[in-house]
Protein backbone atom coordinates (compact mmCIF):
# COMPACT_ATOMS: atom_id res chain seq x y z
CA UNK A 1 0.00 0.00 0.00
CA UNK A 2 1.09 3.54 -0.69
CA UNK A 3 0.69 6.46 1.65
CA UNK A 4 -2.14 8.76 0.57
CA UNK A 5 -0.15 11.79 1.68
CA UNK A 6 3.35 11.24 0.25
CA UNK A 7 3.09 8.05 -1.83
CA UNK A 8 5.71 6.15 0.23
CA UNK A 9 5.09 2.47 1.25
CA UNK A 10 2.94 1.84 4.31
CA UNK A 11 4.39 -0.29 7.06
CA UNK A 12 2.63 -3.27 8.66
CA UNK A 13 1.68 -1.18 11.68
CA UNK A 14 -0.44 1.00 9.33
CA UNK A 15 1.90 3.98 9.35
CA UNK A 16 3.72 5.53 6.40
CA UNK A 17 7.41 4.67 6.22
CA UNK A 18 8.29 8.27 5.23
CA UNK A 19 5.84 10.72 6.80
CA UNK A 20 4.57 8.45 9.56
CA UNK A 21 0.89 9.18 8.84
CA UNK A 22 -1.70 6.65 9.88
CA UNK A 23 -3.07 5.21 6.66
CA UNK A 24 -6.46 4.31 8.08
CA UNK A 25 -7.06 7.81 9.42
CA UNK A 26 -6.04 9.39 6.15
CA UNK A 27 -8.24 7.01 4.16
CA UNK A 28 -11.21 7.88 6.39
CA UNK A 29 -10.52 11.60 5.96
CA UNK A 30 -10.28 11.25 2.18
CA UNK A 31 -13.46 9.19 2.07
CA UNK A 32 -15.30 11.80 4.11
CA UNK A 33 -14.00 14.50 1.79
CA UNK A 34 -15.33 12.58 -1.21
CA UNK A 35 -18.66 12.08 0.57
CA UNK A 36 -19.03 15.84 1.02
CA UNK A 37 -17.97 16.40 -2.55
CA UNK A 38 -20.74 14.06 -3.72
CA UNK A 39 -23.18 15.88 -1.48
CA UNK A 40 -22.07 19.20 -2.89
CA UNK A 41 -22.40 17.89 -6.41
CA UNK A 42 -25.93 16.66 -5.76
CA UNK A 43 -26.89 20.01 -4.26
CA UNK A 44 -25.32 21.92 -7.13
CA UNK A 45 -27.26 19.80 -9.61
CA UNK A 46 -30.56 20.88 -8.04
CA UNK A 47 -29.32 24.50 -7.82
CA UNK A 48 -28.95 24.47 -4.06
CA UNK A 49 -25.77 26.48 -4.43
CA UNK A 50 -25.50 27.64 -0.80
CA UNK A 51 -25.85 24.02 0.40
CA UNK A 52 -23.31 22.93 -2.21
CA UNK A 53 -20.81 25.57 -1.04
CA UNK A 54 -21.17 24.35 2.57
CA UNK A 55 -20.66 20.71 1.55
CA UNK A 56 -17.68 21.51 -0.68
CA UNK A 57 -16.01 23.59 2.01
CA UNK A 58 -16.40 20.61 4.35
CA UNK A 59 -14.89 18.36 1.68
CA UNK A 60 -11.88 20.66 1.48
CA UNK A 61 -11.48 20.65 5.25
CA UNK A 62 -11.00 16.86 5.12
CA UNK A 63 -8.81 16.99 2.04
CA UNK A 64 -7.67 20.31 0.68
CA UNK A 65 -6.28 18.56 -2.37
CA UNK A 66 -9.69 17.30 -3.42
CA UNK A 67 -9.46 18.68 -6.93
CA UNK A 68 -13.03 17.96 -7.97
CA UNK A 69 -14.43 19.66 -4.87
CA UNK A 70 -12.27 22.75 -5.42
CA UNK A 71 -13.13 22.97 -9.12
CA UNK A 72 -16.83 22.66 -8.40
CA UNK A 73 -16.61 25.29 -5.68
CA UNK A 74 -14.96 27.67 -8.15
CA UNK A 75 -17.65 26.95 -10.70
CA UNK A 76 -20.41 27.72 -8.16
CA UNK A 77 -18.78 31.03 -7.20
CA UNK A 78 -18.53 31.87 -10.88
CA UNK A 79 -22.21 31.08 -11.39
CA UNK A 80 -23.13 33.35 -8.48
CA UNK A 81 -21.29 36.23 -10.13
CA UNK A 82 -18.16 36.07 -7.97
CA UNK A 83 -15.64 35.47 -10.71
CA UNK A 84 -12.56 36.40 -8.68
CA UNK A 85 -13.44 33.90 -5.94
CA UNK A 86 -14.01 31.23 -8.58
CA UNK A 87 -10.67 32.01 -10.23
CA UNK A 88 -8.93 31.76 -6.86
CA UNK A 89 -10.23 28.24 -6.33
CA UNK A 90 -9.26 27.17 -9.84
CA UNK A 91 -5.75 28.60 -9.48
CA UNK A 92 -5.21 26.70 -6.20
CA UNK A 93 -6.60 23.56 -7.81
CA UNK A 94 -4.30 23.79 -10.83
CA UNK A 95 -1.43 24.37 -8.44
CA UNK A 96 -2.10 21.05 -6.71
CA UNK A 97 -2.62 19.20 -9.99
CA UNK A 98 -1.07 21.01 -12.93
CA UNK A 99 -1.92 18.37 -15.55
CA UNK A 100 -5.23 16.86 -16.61
CA UNK A 101 -7.10 19.39 -14.54
CA UNK A 102 -10.27 21.00 -15.88
CA UNK A 103 -9.50 24.08 -13.76
CA UNK A 104 -6.85 25.03 -16.33
CA UNK A 105 -9.54 25.12 -18.99
CA UNK A 106 -11.78 27.31 -16.83
CA UNK A 107 -8.92 29.73 -16.11
CA UNK A 108 -8.01 29.87 -19.77
CA UNK A 109 -11.62 30.58 -20.72
CA UNK A 110 -11.90 33.47 -18.30
CA UNK A 111 -8.46 34.89 -19.02
CA UNK A 112 -8.75 34.58 -22.80
CA UNK A 113 -11.28 37.39 -22.84
CA UNK A 114 -9.66 40.42 -21.23
CA UNK A 115 -13.00 42.26 -21.35
CA UNK A 116 -14.54 39.53 -19.20
CA UNK A 117 -11.86 39.91 -16.57
CA UNK A 118 -12.23 43.68 -16.62
CA UNK A 119 -15.99 43.34 -16.27
CA UNK A 120 -15.60 40.97 -13.31
CA UNK A 121 -13.25 43.41 -11.64
CA UNK A 122 -15.59 46.31 -12.33
CA UNK A 123 -18.50 44.34 -10.94
CA UNK A 124 -16.61 43.72 -7.69
CA UNK A 125 -15.60 47.37 -7.41
CA UNK A 126 -19.10 48.66 -8.13
CA UNK A 127 -20.66 46.26 -5.64
CA UNK A 128 -18.20 47.28 -2.96
CA UNK A 129 -19.03 50.91 -3.69
CA UNK A 130 -22.75 50.16 -3.40
CA UNK A 131 -22.13 48.36 -0.13
CA UNK A 132 -20.24 51.37 1.19
CA UNK A 133 -23.12 53.63 0.18
CA UNK A 134 -25.59 51.35 1.95
CA UNK A 135 -23.47 51.24 5.10
CA UNK A 136 -23.07 55.03 5.05
CA UNK A 137 -26.82 55.49 4.67
CA UNK A 138 -26.80 57.00 1.15
CA UNK A 139 -29.33 54.46 0.02
CA UNK A 140 -30.39 56.24 -3.19
CA UNK A 141 -26.88 55.95 -4.56
CA UNK A 142 -26.72 52.34 -3.45
CA UNK A 143 -30.00 51.65 -5.28
CA UNK A 144 -28.72 53.25 -8.47
CA UNK A 145 -25.42 51.43 -8.34
CA UNK A 146 -27.02 48.05 -7.67
CA UNK A 147 -29.59 48.45 -10.42
CA UNK A 148 -26.81 49.27 -12.85
CA UNK A 149 -24.80 46.24 -11.73
CA UNK A 150 -27.74 43.85 -11.96
CA UNK A 151 -28.75 45.12 -15.39
CA UNK A 152 -25.27 44.14 -16.62
CA UNK A 153 -24.71 41.02 -14.46
CA UNK A 154 -28.02 39.26 -13.86
CA UNK A 155 -26.36 36.33 -12.02
CA UNK A 156 -24.93 38.37 -9.19
CA UNK A 157 -26.62 36.90 -6.09
CA UNK A 158 -24.96 39.18 -3.55
CA UNK A 159 -26.26 42.20 -5.45
CA UNK A 160 -29.86 40.93 -5.39
CA UNK A 161 -29.65 40.25 -1.66
CA UNK A 162 -28.38 43.75 -0.89
CA UNK A 163 -30.98 45.27 -3.21
CA UNK A 164 -33.73 43.24 -1.49
CA UNK A 165 -32.51 44.46 1.90
CA UNK A 166 -32.62 48.06 0.69
CA UNK A 167 -36.15 47.59 -0.67
CA UNK A 168 -37.25 46.01 2.58
CA UNK A 169 -35.85 48.93 4.49
CA UNK A 170 -37.70 51.20 2.08
CA UNK A 171 -40.97 49.33 2.73
CA UNK A 172 -41.16 48.24 -0.90
CA UNK A 173 -41.73 44.53 -0.26
CA UNK A 174 -42.93 43.70 -3.77
CA UNK A 175 -39.69 44.82 -5.31
CA UNK A 176 -37.72 43.09 -2.58
CA UNK A 177 -39.63 39.88 -3.34
CA UNK A 178 -38.88 40.26 -7.00
CA UNK A 179 -35.16 40.55 -6.35
CA UNK A 180 -35.30 37.55 -3.99
CA UNK A 181 -37.16 35.54 -6.62
CA UNK A 182 -34.19 36.00 -8.85
CA UNK A 183 -31.90 34.80 -6.06
CA UNK A 184 -34.03 31.68 -5.63
CA UNK A 185 -33.88 31.09 -9.38
CA UNK A 186 -30.06 31.01 -9.22
CA UNK A 187 -29.65 29.55 -5.73
CA UNK A 188 -32.73 27.61 -4.66
CA UNK A 189 -31.96 27.38 -0.95
CA UNK A 190 -30.22 30.69 -0.37
CA UNK A 191 -30.58 31.00 3.37
CA UNK A 192 -30.45 34.78 3.41
CA UNK A 193 -33.15 35.04 0.74
CA UNK A 194 -35.41 32.63 2.63
CA UNK A 195 -34.76 34.55 5.85
CA UNK A 196 -35.73 37.87 4.23
CA UNK A 197 -38.87 36.32 2.76
CA UNK A 198 -39.86 35.00 6.16
CA UNK A 199 -39.27 38.43 7.63
CA UNK A 200 -41.65 39.88 5.06
CA UNK A 201 -44.33 37.47 6.21
CA UNK A 202 -44.05 35.00 3.37
CA UNK A 203 -45.00 31.58 4.67
CA UNK A 204 -42.87 28.51 4.05
CA UNK A 205 -45.47 27.20 1.64
CA UNK A 206 -45.39 30.42 -0.33
CA UNK A 207 -41.59 30.29 -0.39
CA UNK A 208 -41.81 26.84 -1.98
CA UNK A 209 -44.34 28.15 -4.50
CA UNK A 210 -42.05 31.07 -5.16
CA UNK A 211 -39.15 28.72 -5.84
CA UNK A 212 -41.27 26.81 -8.34
CA UNK A 213 -42.46 30.03 -9.96
CA UNK A 214 -38.91 31.37 -10.14
CA UNK A 215 -37.91 28.56 -12.49
CA UNK A 216 -39.81 30.43 -15.24
CA UNK A 217 -37.58 33.50 -14.88
CA UNK A 218 -35.02 33.96 -17.60
CA UNK A 219 -32.03 34.48 -15.36
CA UNK A 220 -29.81 35.61 -18.23
CA UNK A 221 -32.03 38.58 -18.98
CA UNK A 222 -31.08 41.97 -17.52
CA UNK A 223 -32.71 42.78 -14.21
CA UNK A 224 -35.05 45.79 -14.26
CA UNK A 225 -37.80 47.05 -12.05
CA UNK A 226 -40.19 47.41 -15.00
CA UNK A 227 -41.81 44.02 -14.84
CA UNK A 228 -42.33 44.63 -11.16
CA UNK A 229 -45.06 47.09 -12.08
CA UNK A 230 -46.70 44.30 -13.99
CA UNK A 231 -46.55 42.08 -10.98
CA UNK A 232 -47.97 44.88 -8.85
CA UNK A 233 -50.88 45.01 -11.25
CA UNK A 234 -51.17 41.27 -11.11
CA UNK A 235 -51.27 41.31 -7.33
CA UNK A 236 -53.88 44.06 -7.42
CA UNK A 237 -56.04 42.03 -9.80
CA UNK A 238 -55.53 38.91 -7.73
CA UNK A 239 -56.43 40.78 -4.56
CA UNK A 240 -59.52 42.24 -6.20
CA UNK A 241 -60.59 38.81 -7.36
CA UNK A 242 -60.06 37.46 -3.88
CA UNK A 243 -62.16 40.30 -2.50
CA UNK A 244 -64.90 39.45 -4.95
CA UNK A 245 -64.72 35.82 -3.92
CA UNK A 246 -64.87 36.85 -0.29
CA UNK A 247 -68.59 37.55 0.30
CA UNK A 248 -67.99 39.67 3.39
CA UNK A 249 -65.62 42.02 1.63
CA UNK A 250 -67.59 42.15 -1.59
CA UNK A 251 -70.75 43.26 0.18
CA UNK A 252 -71.55 46.93 -0.45
CA UNK A 253 -74.58 49.08 0.15
CA UNK A 254 -76.72 50.13 -2.81
CA UNK A 255 -76.35 53.73 -3.84
CA UNK A 256 -78.02 55.80 -6.52
CA UNK A 257 -75.49 57.15 -8.96
CA UNK A 258 -75.61 60.91 -9.19
CA UNK A 259 -75.23 61.55 -12.93
CA UNK A 260 -75.12 65.36 -12.54
CA UNK A 261 -71.72 65.01 -10.94
CA UNK A 262 -70.36 63.54 -14.14
CA UNK A 263 -71.83 66.06 -16.60
CA UNK A 264 -68.59 67.95 -17.03
CA UNK A 265 -66.73 64.69 -17.43
CA UNK A 266 -69.19 63.52 -20.12
CA UNK A 267 -68.85 66.82 -22.00
CA UNK A 268 -65.07 66.78 -21.90
CA UNK A 269 -64.98 63.12 -22.96
CA UNK A 270 -67.38 63.95 -25.80
CA UNK A 271 -65.16 66.84 -26.88
CA UNK A 272 -62.07 64.68 -26.79
CA UNK A 273 -63.83 61.97 -28.80
CA UNK A 274 -65.00 64.58 -31.32
CA UNK A 275 -61.49 65.96 -31.72
CA UNK A 276 -60.14 62.45 -32.05
CA UNK A 277 -62.76 61.59 -34.69
CA UNK A 278 -61.91 64.77 -36.59
CA UNK A 279 -58.24 64.07 -36.29
CA UNK A 280 -58.43 60.42 -37.26
CA UNK A 281 -61.32 60.30 -39.76
CA UNK A 282 -62.05 63.69 -41.35
CA UNK A 283 -58.63 65.30 -41.41
CA UNK A 284 -56.89 62.49 -43.32
CA UNK A 285 -59.56 62.45 -46.08
CA UNK A 286 -59.41 66.24 -46.41
CA UNK A 287 -55.67 66.15 -46.56
CA UNK A 288 -55.87 63.44 -49.22
CA UNK A 289 -58.27 65.43 -51.41
CA UNK A 290 -56.18 68.59 -51.04
CA UNK A 291 -53.10 66.63 -52.00
CA UNK A 292 -54.90 65.19 -55.01
CA UNK A 293 -55.98 68.65 -56.21
CA UNK A 294 -52.48 69.92 -55.76
CA UNK A 295 -51.11 67.05 -57.79
CA UNK A 296 -53.61 67.69 -60.61
CA UNK A 297 -52.76 71.40 -60.62
CA UNK A 298 -49.12 70.59 -60.73
CA UNK A 299 -49.71 68.24 -63.66
CA UNK A 300 -51.70 70.81 -65.67
CA UNK A 301 -49.12 73.51 -64.98
CA UNK A 302 -46.31 71.29 -65.98
CA UNK A 303 -48.14 70.39 -69.22
CA UNK A 304 -48.63 74.09 -70.05
CA UNK A 305 -45.04 74.82 -69.27
CA UNK A 306 -43.88 72.01 -71.53
CA UNK A 307 -46.11 73.29 -74.38
CA UNK A 308 -44.76 76.78 -73.98
CA UNK A 309 -41.25 75.48 -73.91
CA UNK A 310 -41.89 73.70 -77.22
CA UNK A 311 -43.29 76.94 -78.75
CA UNK A 312 -40.30 78.90 -77.47
CA UNK A 313 -37.88 76.42 -78.97
CA UNK A 314 -39.74 76.60 -82.35
CA UNK A 315 -39.59 80.39 -82.32
CA UNK A 316 -35.94 80.31 -81.45
CA UNK A 317 -35.34 78.02 -84.40
CA UNK A 318 -37.25 80.43 -86.67
CA UNK A 319 -35.23 83.38 -85.40
CA UNK A 320 -32.07 81.48 -86.11
CA UNK A 321 -33.27 80.79 -89.69
CA UNK A 322 -34.18 84.43 -90.26
CA UNK A 323 -30.88 85.61 -88.87
CA UNK A 324 -29.13 83.25 -91.26
CA UNK A 325 -31.22 84.65 -94.15
CA UNK A 326 -30.37 88.26 -93.17
CA UNK A 327 -26.73 87.36 -92.97
CA UNK A 328 -26.79 85.71 -96.40
CA UNK A 329 -28.65 88.75 -97.91
CA UNK A 330 -26.08 91.10 -96.43
CA UNK A 331 -23.32 88.92 -97.75
CA UNK A 332 -24.88 89.01 -101.22
CA UNK A 333 -25.24 92.79 -100.97
CA UNK A 334 -21.60 93.17 -99.98
CA UNK A 335 -20.61 90.94 -102.86
CA UNK A 336 -22.70 93.03 -105.25
CA UNK A 337 -21.10 96.21 -103.91
CA UNK A 338 -17.66 94.77 -104.31
CA UNK A 339 -18.53 93.69 -107.85
CA UNK A 340 -19.88 97.19 -108.63
CA UNK A 341 -16.73 98.77 -107.28
CA UNK A 342 -14.68 96.38 -109.30
CA UNK A 343 -16.75 97.21 -112.39
CA UNK A 344 -16.36 100.96 -111.77
CA UNK A 345 -12.64 100.69 -111.31
CA UNK A 346 -12.44 98.57 -114.46
CA UNK A 347 -14.53 101.16 -116.28
CA UNK A 348 -12.21 103.91 -115.12
CA UNK A 349 -9.20 101.88 -116.20
CA UNK A 350 -10.77 101.27 -119.58
CA UNK A 351 -11.86 104.90 -119.84
CA UNK A 352 -8.39 106.17 -119.04
CA UNK A 353 -6.75 103.70 -121.36
CA UNK A 354 -8.92 104.57 -124.36
CA UNK A 355 -7.44 107.64 -126.29
CA UNK A 356 -9.91 110.53 -126.06
CA UNK A 357 -10.14 111.81 -129.62
CA UNK A 358 -13.66 113.21 -129.28
CA UNK A 359 -12.44 116.10 -127.06
CA UNK A 360 -9.75 117.13 -129.52
CA UNK A 361 -12.09 116.88 -132.45
CA UNK A 362 -14.68 118.99 -130.68
CA UNK A 363 -12.03 121.57 -129.70
CA UNK A 364 -10.74 121.82 -133.30
CA UNK A 365 -14.32 122.08 -134.60
CA UNK A 366 -15.03 124.75 -131.96
CA UNK A 367 -11.88 126.72 -133.09
CA UNK A 368 -13.07 126.51 -136.72
CA UNK A 369 -16.56 127.67 -135.70
CA UNK A 370 -15.05 130.71 -133.87
CA UNK A 371 -13.02 131.59 -136.96
CA UNK A 372 -16.15 131.31 -139.13
CA UNK A 373 -18.08 133.39 -136.50
CA UNK A 374 -20.52 130.62 -135.64
CA UNK A 375 -20.23 131.45 -132.00
CA UNK A 376 -23.28 129.61 -130.68
CA UNK A 377 -22.09 126.32 -132.38
CA UNK A 378 -18.68 126.90 -130.88
CA UNK A 379 -20.24 127.32 -127.41
CA UNK A 380 -22.20 124.03 -127.74
CA UNK A 381 -19.14 122.13 -128.93
CA UNK A 382 -16.95 123.53 -126.15
CA UNK A 383 -19.52 122.55 -123.48
CA UNK A 384 -19.74 119.07 -124.98
CA UNK A 385 -15.94 118.79 -124.95
CA UNK A 386 -15.82 119.93 -121.33
CA UNK A 387 -18.39 117.27 -120.39
CA UNK A 388 -16.07 114.65 -121.85
CA UNK A 389 -12.89 116.05 -120.35
CA UNK A 390 -11.67 119.24 -118.68
CA UNK A 391 -9.07 121.09 -120.79
CA UNK A 392 -7.48 124.50 -121.51
CA UNK A 393 -8.35 124.48 -125.23
CA UNK A 394 -12.05 123.96 -124.57
CA UNK A 395 -12.09 126.87 -122.03
CA UNK A 396 -10.16 129.11 -124.40
CA UNK A 397 -12.52 128.62 -127.31
CA UNK A 398 -15.53 128.83 -125.02
CA UNK A 399 -14.32 132.26 -123.78
CA UNK A 400 -13.64 133.38 -127.38
CA UNK A 401 -17.11 132.21 -128.46
CA UNK A 402 -18.74 134.13 -125.60
CA UNK A 403 -16.77 137.29 -126.53
CA UNK A 404 -17.88 136.89 -130.12
CA UNK A 405 -21.42 136.35 -128.90
CA UNK A 406 -20.95 139.54 -126.80
CA UNK A 407 -21.46 137.69 -123.53
CA UNK A 408 -18.54 139.09 -121.62
CA UNK A 409 -19.56 137.73 -118.27
CA UNK A 410 -19.53 134.09 -119.33
CA UNK A 411 -16.39 134.75 -121.31
CA UNK A 412 -14.71 135.98 -118.17
CA UNK A 413 -15.89 132.90 -116.22
CA UNK A 414 -14.46 130.63 -118.91
CA UNK A 415 -11.13 132.54 -118.96
CA UNK A 416 -10.99 132.57 -115.14
CA UNK A 417 -11.40 128.75 -115.10
CA UNK A 418 -8.58 128.53 -117.63
CA UNK A 419 -6.31 130.88 -115.65
CA UNK A 420 -7.00 129.12 -112.32
CA UNK A 421 -6.76 125.53 -113.53
CA UNK A 422 -4.06 125.87 -116.11
CA UNK A 423 -1.62 128.67 -115.08
CA UNK A 424 1.11 127.49 -117.45
CA UNK A 425 -1.14 127.42 -120.48
CA UNK A 426 0.03 128.93 -123.79
CA UNK A 427 -3.10 131.07 -123.78
CA UNK A 428 -2.41 132.53 -120.36
CA UNK A 429 -0.99 135.91 -121.52
CA UNK A 430 -3.90 136.58 -123.82
CA UNK A 431 -6.41 135.58 -121.16
CA UNK A 432 -4.75 137.63 -118.42
CA UNK A 433 -4.68 140.68 -120.68
CA UNK A 434 -8.35 140.27 -121.44
CA UNK A 435 -9.29 139.84 -117.83
CA UNK A 436 -7.19 142.89 -116.79
CA UNK A 437 -9.09 145.03 -119.25
CA UNK B 1 -38.29 42.80 11.78
CA UNK B 2 -34.87 43.01 10.27
CA UNK B 3 -32.61 45.83 11.43
CA UNK B 4 -31.11 47.23 8.28
CA UNK B 5 -27.88 48.58 9.79
CA UNK B 6 -27.22 45.36 11.62
CA UNK B 7 -27.98 43.26 8.60
CA UNK B 8 -25.98 45.31 6.13
CA UNK B 9 -22.92 44.97 8.37
CA UNK B 10 -23.01 41.22 7.70
CA UNK B 11 -22.49 41.79 3.99
CA UNK B 12 -18.85 41.27 3.03
CA UNK B 13 -17.15 43.11 0.17
CA UNK B 14 -16.44 41.24 -3.03
CA UNK B 15 -12.96 40.09 -3.86
CA UNK B 16 -11.31 42.38 -6.41
CA UNK B 17 -8.77 41.24 -8.96
CA UNK B 18 -5.94 43.05 -7.21
CA UNK B 19 -6.70 41.08 -4.04
CA UNK B 20 -6.82 37.69 -5.78
CA UNK B 21 -3.10 36.98 -5.35
CA UNK B 22 -3.26 37.60 -1.61
CA UNK B 23 -6.35 35.45 -1.36
CA UNK B 24 -4.57 32.56 -3.08
CA UNK B 25 -1.51 32.74 -0.86
CA UNK B 26 -3.56 33.13 2.30
CA UNK B 27 -5.82 30.24 1.38
CA UNK B 28 -3.81 27.91 3.56
CA UNK B 29 -6.75 26.17 5.21
CA UNK B 30 -5.63 23.25 7.33
CA UNK B 31 -7.12 19.87 6.48
CA UNK B 32 -6.96 16.60 8.40
CA UNK B 33 -3.60 15.74 6.89
CA UNK B 34 -2.09 18.99 8.17
CA UNK B 35 -3.50 18.38 11.64
CA UNK B 36 -2.12 14.83 11.71
CA UNK B 37 1.28 16.06 10.49
CA UNK B 38 1.37 18.65 13.25
CA UNK B 39 0.40 16.05 15.81
CA UNK B 40 3.17 13.73 14.63
CA UNK B 41 5.69 16.54 14.76
CA UNK B 42 4.67 17.32 18.30
CA UNK B 43 4.86 13.67 19.35
CA UNK B 44 8.31 13.28 17.76
CA UNK B 45 9.63 16.43 19.43
CA UNK B 46 8.32 15.23 22.81
CA UNK B 47 10.03 11.86 22.34
CA UNK B 48 13.32 13.56 21.42
CA UNK B 49 13.16 15.63 24.57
Amino acid sequence: MECLNCGAPVLENGHCSACGMNYELLAKAYNTSNFYYNLGLDRARVRDLTGAIDALNSALKYNKQNINARNLLGLIYYEMGETVLGLTQWVISSNYLPEHNIAAKYIQEVQSDSDKLDEANQLAKQYNQALTYAKQGTKDLAFLQLKRILAAYPHFVKGYLLLALLYMDNGNFDKAKKALKRVLRIDKNNTLAVKYLNEMGVSAKDVINMKEASSRIDVDSSYTDEDQFKSDLETFVEKSLQDIDNPEKSKASYREINHNKFNLLYVSVGLILGILAFWLLILPTKLNSANKENRELQLSHSEEISKKNVAISDLEKKIEGLEKQVASVEEAKNEEKAQEEEANSAFEVIKSSIPNTAYENLCSEAGRAVNERRYSDAIEMCNAALQIQQGEVAYYYLGKAYIGNQDEEKAKVAFMNLRDNYPESTYIDEVTEYLSE
Amino acid sequence: MINFDEEVRKFQPCLEMSQAEDAIYKNDVKDITDVLAEMLLQINSNQNE
